[in-house]
């Protein structure tokens, strides 16, 4: 029916807190104080099921009758102390009961037992000794009082567990009579008196209505009264770990003392009373017992003394549960042996195990934990999320396990209720730590699987690549040397390859070049300082009707202006020398070429053939050529300007009288010539075709402008996304 | 960084004195190109012609530049040597002629001259010794400057064949005509 409560921690197990809140079963149990009336007449029934009334079964009744036989037999060793007592006070009860004595037996009996619980020899012995006086002593009177108490010492020596749960279960229905008088009276002259004042004796508080309060953390150790003695005494600590345990054991002694200055001194009143019952109070004494004085105390009447103690005690001692050692914890630092059978295995399986046990009559195993560290779970035996409250409930466990008495007994004594709003709040707490947890892993998930996508990869490669075109695009550009601004670079590169045809040999040509305005020359070539002006190699024995390979080339660099004129020719000119042996040199002729530097040459230019002429002059010139040589200076520019022309008139004839003007053809000259023309790169031009390729190149660049924008876009996107989502 | 491409060859020599010729050219260029990839200089072997006053080279050319200037357009200079009975050389012709301006196919005939022999007796050496006379220095060839002292005489033509490949020079303003 009911499962164990398992719960999944994610965290420090360190932080693991345990709420403990034990009370008498009084002040929890809602049961009607006239019911709880009808259960009197059945006591020796209800002492093996104190919470059920069933009616009396055939069974148990012979059961009884063979356990009460035994018990028999065992009350039977403790005769010399009774006869102390009847002789002592034997007026005194044999008034109302001549068997009142037998209480006080059973408690020394449970302080023996305590003494002992270390050595099985003793307790060997001792069984053995009782058995054989029980048979001597068995035809003795029995009445049903005396059966009740054998029958629990019985259980006791058969099952420690189940007789301990019944035994407490017993006296703590018999703590709740002292709250009404009547009980009381009744009560007070029963036999199982001397359990209860036992039970008083070491749990004052919690018979007088507090609640024991302890807060238990993970392993945190609470010790038993047991192991305050075995670790009260130093001579018995050897490890570390004992002497720690040494050291805490001493602060709860000390503890214990000030709780009995203080007590002595509550309890001055009483001394007064006591002084009219000395007999008794010397006996009590050697007994090393305190407790039945102030139960006598109350038994008499004096009902304003009980209700000063209780007040004193809880105001002075709220904490009474770690002092008085109610509730204790074994950890694993114990060691196996002090933990119970199955903990070997648990611990071989990876479990931390902590026990949480209440010591009212006996050590009561109230909660088991287990912690798979591996596993993160938390396993809580028996488990408190409902409420105990509903009597069916509890015997519904009865039937489900063999455990019936042990969790009956654990539900009456911790509050359910208490205990769950705790656990629940640890729930909760663990609840919302696995929530902030799982949503910071699924933020890191986030951000990491967005990080290395494939897209943004390709994005950012896609980037780079065109930031690095870009970088060399204008690496380039500025590489390349470009004309000054508003100028254009014109490079002519002139060829001269033969002559021919000339009166006499050993001819070499020399050439003058005329740039026309607003030209500048671009002297960057240091192999020819002048330019403009030159002249080929002397050609020996060729020139005549032999062919002269003259084989004369160089190159030209001007650089037009804004305000060039287009009309504006380049005009180069050319003489013909020869030289003979006697170093006599003679003119040959002259020659004209002129074009424009901006208009393109005609296309596949093989070579241009120029004619060369030479003044005519008269007989006397031709004498003096001959003979003598040298040649006559003659203005060939002016003569090539076309203006000189119109200003005089036109070409010679043969039937101009004036022979100055006179011309004579002479061989020829083939010219060869190439040109390249640069211009600024986003110039606009006055051709259409000029205009086009500008457009294409403006049109380049500006679909480049826009694929650098959008990748920067893209890119100043992406950064922001990742710097708002860190 | 504006780039050519040169591919063609070197087809022969025509209209030599000497039979048995052979030809070592090179291209010359300014400070501002640069050789990407290719022989930038060369020998041919030697040949001859039994019925016609050729020889035959078919030297292929094959050369990649890159260039950020116009200025110092390359020329291709080709020098001819003749071969004699006794394997001695001499050289029979010098000329150099400008790459063409213009992206195509071009045919190049490149005259060439030599150095004229100064008197009689180096004239009668050169007929039946070891050869005429060479330049010292091959810087003569380019510059301008008072080079009609230099006597030569007239040798035979070079015929080159080459194919032009022009890239990037119209992204700098380059227009070839």
């Amino acid at each position: 029916m009911k499962r164990t409560g398992i719960y999944r921690i994610i965290g420090s197990m360190a932080d693991f807190q345990l709420d403990i809140k034990l009370r008498h079963m009084s002040e929890w149990l809602p049961v009607p104080k006239f019911e709880y009336n009808g259960a009197n007449p059945h006591a020796p029934h209800s002492d093996h099921y104190p919470v059920i009334s069933p009616s009396p079964s055939p069974r148990q009744e012979n059961g009884d009758n063979g356990d009460g036989q035994d018990n028999w037999s065992d009350c039977f060793i403790y005769v010399p102390y009774s006869d102390e007592f009847s002789y002592g006070m034997q007026g005194y009860y044999n008034y109302y009961n001549p068997g009142s004595g037998y209480p006080t037996s059973r408690a020394s009996i449970g302080s023996n037992r305590a003494a002992s619980s270390n050595s099985n020899s003793s307790n060997l012995s001792q069984r053995n000794s009782r058995k054989i006086k029980g048979r001597s002593r068995q035809p003795g009177d029995s009445t049903s009082v005396f059966s009740s108490q054998m029958e629990q010492v019985h259980e006791e020596t058969e099952e420690e567990a189940t007789g301990e749960d019944e035994q407490q279960e017993l006296e703590e229905e018999q703590d709740q009579q002292p709250q009404s008088y009547r009980m009381d009276e009744l009560k007070s002259n029963t036999t199982p008196q001397g359990a209860n004042e036992v039970f008083y004796n070491l749990n004052k508080e919690l018979c007088n209505g507090a609640t024991a309060n302890l807060r238990i953390g993970w392993q945190q150790k609470h010790f038993s009264r047991s192991e305050l003695q075995r670790y009260g005494d130093p001579r018995n600590c050897f490890t570390p770990l004992q002497r720690r345990y040494h050291r805490w054991t001493q602060d709860i002694i000390e503890l214990q003392q000030r709780h009995e200055l203080a007590h002595s001194q509550a309890h001055e009143e009483p001394l007064e009373i006591r002084v009219r019952r000395k007999p008794r109070k010397s006996k009590r004494r050697r007994n090393a017992q305190a407790t039945p004085t102030s139960s006598l105390s109350e038994n008499a009447g004096l009902s304003s003394l009980p209700m000063s103690q209780i007040s004193v005690q809880t105001i002075e001692d709220p904490n009474f549960a770690a002092r008085t050692c109610l509730i204790h914890t074994l950890i694993d630092a114990d060691g196996e042996e002090a933990l119970p059978e199955e903990a070997h295995q648990l611990h071989a399986e990876g479990f931390q195990l902590m026990y949480v046990y209440a010591e009212l009559q006996a050590d009561t195993l109230l909660l088991t934990l287990k912690y798979s560290p591996s596993l993160g779970l938390l396993y809580v035996y028996p488990d408190f999320n409902f409420s105990a409250d509903d009597l069916d409930y509890m015997i519904k466990i009865n039937r489900d396990n063999d455990c019936s008495q042990l969790y009956a007994y654990g539900f009456q004594n911790v509050n359910p209720l208490e205990s769950e709003f705790g656990s629940s709040t640890a729930v909760t707490t663990t609840t919302t730590t696995t929530t902030t947890t799982s949503s910071q892993q699924d933020d890191n998930l986030d951000v990491d699987l967005e990080l290395p996508s494939d897209a943004s990869t390709g994005r950012l490669i896609d980037h780079h690549q065109q930031q690095r075109d870009w970088a060399n695009e204008l690496r380039s550009l500025l590489h390349f040397e470009l004309p000054p601004k508003r100028m254009r670079r014109i490079s002519l590169m002139f060829e001269l390859s033969e002559a021919q045809d000339f009166e006499n040999a050993n001819i070499h040509v020399r050439y003058y070049i005329q740039p026309p305005d607003n030209t500048i020359l671009d002297s960057t070539n240091v192999e020819e300082p002048f330019p403009l002006r030159g002249a080929t190699a002397t050609c020996l024995q060729a020139g005549d009707q032999r062919l002269a390979h003259l084989s004369h080339c160089w190159q030209l660099n001007l650089l037009c202006e804004e305000q060039h004129n287009p009309e504006h020719l380049l005009h180069i000119y050319f003489e013909v020398i020869s030289i003979d042996s006697w170093q006599r040199e003679r003119c040959e002729g002259y020659a004209h070429y002129a074009f424009s530097l901006v208009t393109p040459l005609p296309l596949n230019p093989l070579a241009i053939r120029l004619q060369c002429m030479r003044p005519l002059g008269t007989w006397l010139d031709d004498m003096n050529r001959y003979f003598i040589g040298g040649r006559k200076l003659f203005d060939f520019v002016g003569y090539f300007n076309p203006n000189n022309l119109r200003l005089k008139g036109g070409l010679h004839n043969r039937l101009n009288a004036d022979i100055s003007q006179a011309m004579r053809s002479t061989g020829f000259l083939m010219l060869r010539l190439q040109k390249l023309q640069q211009r600024q790169p986003a110039e606009q031009q006055l051709n259409e075709l000029l205009e086009s390729d500008s457009e294409t190149a403006e049109m380049g660049k500006a679909s480049t402008l826009d694929e650098v924008m959008a990748a920067y876009t893209e890119a100043r996107d992406r950064v922001e996304l990742l710097l708002g989502r860190q | 960084m504006a780039e050519v491409h040169i591919i063609g060859q070197i087809l022969k020599a025509v209209d030599f004195a000497e039979p048995h010729l052979y030809c070592k050219w090179s291209v010359q260029s300014g400070n501002a190109w640069r050789l990407v990839q290719g022989e930038v200089q060369g020998q041919t072997h030697v040949s001859s012609h039994r019925l016609e006053n050729s020889s035959d080279f078919a030297q292929p050319l094959d050369i990649h530049l890159s260039t950020a200037a116009v200025q110092g357009w390359p020329r291709l200079l080709v020098e001819v040597f003749a071969v004699n009975i006794l394997q001695q050389s001499w050289p029979v012709g010098y000329g150099f002629a400008h790459i063409p301006a213009s992206p195509g196919g071009h045919r190049l005939e490149i005259n060439t001259w030599k150095v004229a022999p100064c008197g009689w007796w180096e004239s009668v050496r050169e007929r039946f010794g070891g050869g005429g006379a060479a330049l010292s220095k091959t810087d003569l060839l380019y510059s301008g400057v008072e080079r009609y002292k230099l006597q030569t005489r007239s040798s035979g033509k070079i015929i080159v064949d080459l194919n032009l490949i022009f890239r990037k020079f119209e992204d700098y303003g380059v227009e070839f005509k």
